[in-house]
């Protein structure tokens, strides 16, 4: 029992197949010789290295006693999305890096035991859920995302009616558009949105809200409060020549198709992908696309592939599932022949200074263009707000990079009784971010109302 | 914020007349040293605790330090072992601490345990037990753990005359305060030990005490553990190590005679508990477990115990008192046949070949090694003996029924 017990990853070539998820869960003997390993600290790091608060130490201790009745419950109370963020969570940056185990000899795999506790309980069954009447006043949710839902959840919790409108036919927001079934399976995302549903949070599917008073609108209703959880849907471009060719992508785009949901327009990858882009976002959209029929796909950045800011996780898969890449490459334009992608032409870059990964540090090596064939592109730089959305509230306070501004601390707008979280506050932001401030706006709308 | 219901269970339970919030208490032990700790473990949510034995203030209670040290399987701690004596705190300090806590947590249980030398002795503390406010008495009958009894290396516990002598005197000046002696189960016949006292007077059981050893041999200088000057002692072995024996004892005195039964004695997790229940306890007495994780594992305790016995239907943990003892037979009594098989699930195999050490050399030699390197069992040859699946480390090897029936040896 020296080290990490170790989940099985389905090969490579199983993997290509389709979008099963890669990553087994943990047998129940290997979770068993983990939950032993664990120190059980007193102050457990990895509990305040929860973004969630849950109570790490508190559901690795009832697994180890024997109780995963009551270890699933612990977790779910900090965070309804425990199957999801067993996944997802980048738990080596938070419970696991804090983990003291490490001077051992590996940290707790904290997050494969979440995962197989929320696994355990998909298969065996929930508890009924002990919820008050939904009495006080009642709050929309606009936005089934994980920040939306865990608000909508903890609100319910509180006693308020919650009515959630999702602008999708489905919900999980960033969870089924921007994490692909390989590691996230639509299974666990629906198990977990159906949790909220059966709480009585209604979800109101296919209802836009982005004309201008219609938010407001929701307050003239009856509604106490209203909670902005809309996210990131625009995906940001170039602005390279040749953008508008048939074959030219975003990240967003390959992600949604990828998890069957409806978009723009239809995306047909065809054999040989280029993505442009360093980030996670870049790398899970060129495993989707060796999904998809592409027999080639490279992945095209300033950094090396030790530089790209991704998840380690995700580089990993890159490189396991043959992913090429071509580093230090600023891409000037998208060639095209008969209105169809015929390539990426780009050039070599070197930094000023060595080591600081910044735009304005990049130079061009000169003479070192290059021409990869391609006849699919996939631009994945990035996401924002959808500026339609941010304008539909008169007099919203929003930052130059067209985000909105919220107090810290309670996650309010500059508009009374209007609240937000989740990606439209800006910055990177991981799924269990979202939940902890989609549970920090529930909280405080809770306050605002009951007041 | 609570998200699940919680089980429709009420915990709470009857023993020696008095009602225990939930059937989890502390034994008298260094955590029971206190009122500071025992405080604590109120607020946590235990329903009672034994103060740790205690005896009047002429007697001189000497401790060398270091008095604990593990008991190591391979490098797993399976159990400690103390050469700790009763309190250094008196009689007099715990009076202090009775009126306390009593005060304080009317609703809770509060039990002292004392160690006389005399009959007057013994009275002498049952009496100030009655009049600082203690529920119940407990008697420690083979504490200190190291202590020859007339000489003859005996304890009271051991002798069902002393055991009847001494319960009578702390009876007699019980006043009708319920007295619970505290058995040894390094007896030949528990059941004489537990009938003398019943015969004494005693209203329920304790059952037991720490069971006395040698927790290991320092090797460099030859002297037992824990190492004092090249000296050690003998000890009185606790914690998880202890349940098969516990379990047993608790079965034989649910069996053989009337009276309630705390039980005491290897109780980690609430599993634990419930066994103990089923096996005849009615209240679960904690030691080491709080020793090692903390007061807080309460709350384990009584969660755990709550949903399993919501998912067996019972309202309350005295539908579960007693469960297994119409299951326990003498072993003649089980039908002689081969009733399961060994099944191996090579998806998960580890090719490691330990059943085929442990079947070849203490089994039947029902395996060998397929063509893949995967072990195979000869259904034929395999007895179903039960070695190989405790044996894989991977745990892939289980016993399943023998289809249709079980076949004859």
């Amino acid at each position: 029992m020296s080290v990490a017990m170790k989940a099985t990853r389905l090969p490579v070539p199983e993997r290509l197949q389709g979008f099963d998820e890669i990553e087994r869960g943990l047998h129940p003997v290997q979770a068993t010789i983990e939950v032993n390993r664990c120190l059980l600290c007193e102050n457990a790091p990895c509990s305040q290295a929860c973004p969630a608060g849950i109570d790490v130490r508190g559901f690795i201790r009832k697994m180890r006693f024997q109780d995963y009745r009551g270890a699933i419950r612990l977790v779910r109370e900090a965070n309804i999305f425990a199957g999801v963020c067993g996944r997802v969570c980048p738990t080596d940056t938070l419970c696991e890096g804090a983990c003291r185990s490490e001077a051992l000899t590996d940290p707790i795999r904290i997050g494969a035991l979440h995962r197989f506790l929320a696994d355990w309980e998909m298969a065996v069954g929930r508890r009924p859920f002990a919820l008050p009447p939904a009495t006080l006043k009642p709050v929309a949710v606009i936005g089934a995302g994980p920040a939306g839902l865990a608000a909508a959840a903890m609100l319910r919790q509180f006693g308020h009616p919650v009515t959630v409108l999702e602008v999708r036919d489905k919900a999980g927001g960033a969870l089924t558009a921007a994490i692909p079934p390989f590691k996230l399976p639509r299974s666990v995302v629906d198990y977990e949105v159906g949790l909220v549903e059966a709480m009585g949070v209604e979800i109101r599917y296919n209802t836009p809200l982005d004309e201008r008073g219609q938010i407001e609108g929701l307050l003239s209703q009856g509604y106490g409060a209203v909670l902005l959880a809309v996210g990131m849907q625009q995906a940001f471009t170039l602005g390279l020549p040749g953008e508008e060719l048939e074959g030219v992508y975003t990240a967003l785009d390959v992600l949604q198709a990828a998890a069957g949901l409806r978009t723009e327009r239809p995306v047909n990858i065809g054999r040989e992908v280029v993505v442009i882009g360093g980030g996670s976002a870049s790398l899970n959209a060129a495993c989707c696309a060796l999904r998809m029929g592409a027999k080639v796909v490279n992945v095209t950045a300033i950094g090396t592939p030790a530089e790209m800011d991704a998840f380690e996780k995700d580089k990993q898969q890159a490189l396991e599932e043959g992913v090429f890449f071509t580093s230090r490459m600023r891409p000037v334009r998208i060639l095209g022949k008969n209105g169809r992608v015929a390539g990426l032409e780009g050039v070599r870059v070197t930094w000023k200074v060595p080591g600081r990964f910044t735009p304005d540090n990049m130079e061009d090596i000169p003479d070192t263009r290059l021409v990869m064939p391609a006849d699919t592109v996939i631009i994945a730089v990035g996401q924002r707000v959808e500026e339609k959305f941010l304008k539909c509230v008169e007099g919203l306070e929003v930052t130059p990079g067209g985000c909105l501004v919220v107090d810290p601390e309670t996650g309010a707008t500059s508009q009374e009784g209007i609240f937000a979280a989740g990606d439209i506050l800006g910055g990177r932001r991981t799924v269990v971010q979202s939940v902890a401030e989609g549970k920090r706006a529930a909280q405080s709308i809770h306050q605002y109302l009951v007041r | 914020m609570a998200i699940y219901k919680r089980p429709d269970v009420d915990l709470s339970v009857e023993y020696c007349g008095l009602r225990f919030e939930n059937p989890f208490m502390l034994a008298s032990a260094p955590p029971t040293d206190t009122y500071e700790m025992v405080r604590a473990a109120f607020r946590a949510g235990w329903a009672g605790a034994v103060l740790k034995t205690t005896s009047m203030e002429d007697y001189v209670v000497d401790i060398a330090y270091p008095c604990i040290a593990g008991v190591r399987h391979l490098g797993n701690l399976v159990g400690l072992g103390n050469i700790d004596n009763i309190s250094e705190f008196h009689m007099d300090r715990v009076e202090q601490t009775v009126r306390l806590l009593k005060k304080e947590f009317p609703e809770k249980i509060v039990a002292t345990s004392i160690w006389g030398t005399s009959k007057e002795s013994w009275q002498t503390l049952t009496r100030r037990s009655i009049e600082a406010g203690a529920d119940y008495l407990e008697i420690s009958m083979s504490c200190p753990t190291d202590s020859p009894f007339e000489g003859k290396h005996l304890m009271i516990g051991q002798v069902p005359e002393e055991a009847y002598r001494v319960v009578r005197w702390v009876v007699e000046a019980a006043d009708g305060l319920p007295v619970v002696p505290k058995l040894t189960s390094q007896v030949t016949d528990i059941l004489s030990i537990a009938q003398a006292v019943a015969a004494a007077g005693a209203s329920a059981l304790c059952a037991c005490d720490s069971v006395h050893g040698i927790i290991g041999i320092d090797l460099e200088t030859l002297a037992p553990l824990p190492v004092i000057d090249e000296r050690g002692s003998f000890a009185g072995i606790v914690g998880p190590i202890l349940k098969p024996f516990e379990l047993r004892v608790l079965a034989l005195l649910a069996m053989g005679q009337k009276l309630k039964i705390a039980a005491s004695g290897g109780a980690v997790t609430w599993h634990d508990a419930a066994e103990y229940l089923a096996a005849g306890a009615t209240v679960v007495q904690f030691c080491t477990a709080v020793m090692l994780y903390g007061v807080d594992i309460i709350n384990d305790l009584k969660e755990g115990l709550a949903y399993y016995l919501e998912s067996k239907g019972m309202c309350s943990p005295a539908e579960l008192i007693g469960k297994a003892l119409p299951h326990i037979v003498p072993q003649p009594e089980l039908p002689p046949r081969k009733h399961a098989v060994a099944f191996v699930d090579t998806s998960r195999c580890t090719k490691c070949e330990r059943c085929i050490i442990s079947c070849r050399d203490g089994g039947h030699q029902a395996y060998t090694v397929d063509e893949e390197g995967f072990p195979k069992v000869d259904p034929e040859k395999c007895y179903g003996c039960g070695l190989c699946p405790d044996v894989c480390p991977a745990g892939c090897i289980e016993l399943r029924p023998r289809q249709p029936t079980p076949v004859p040896l």
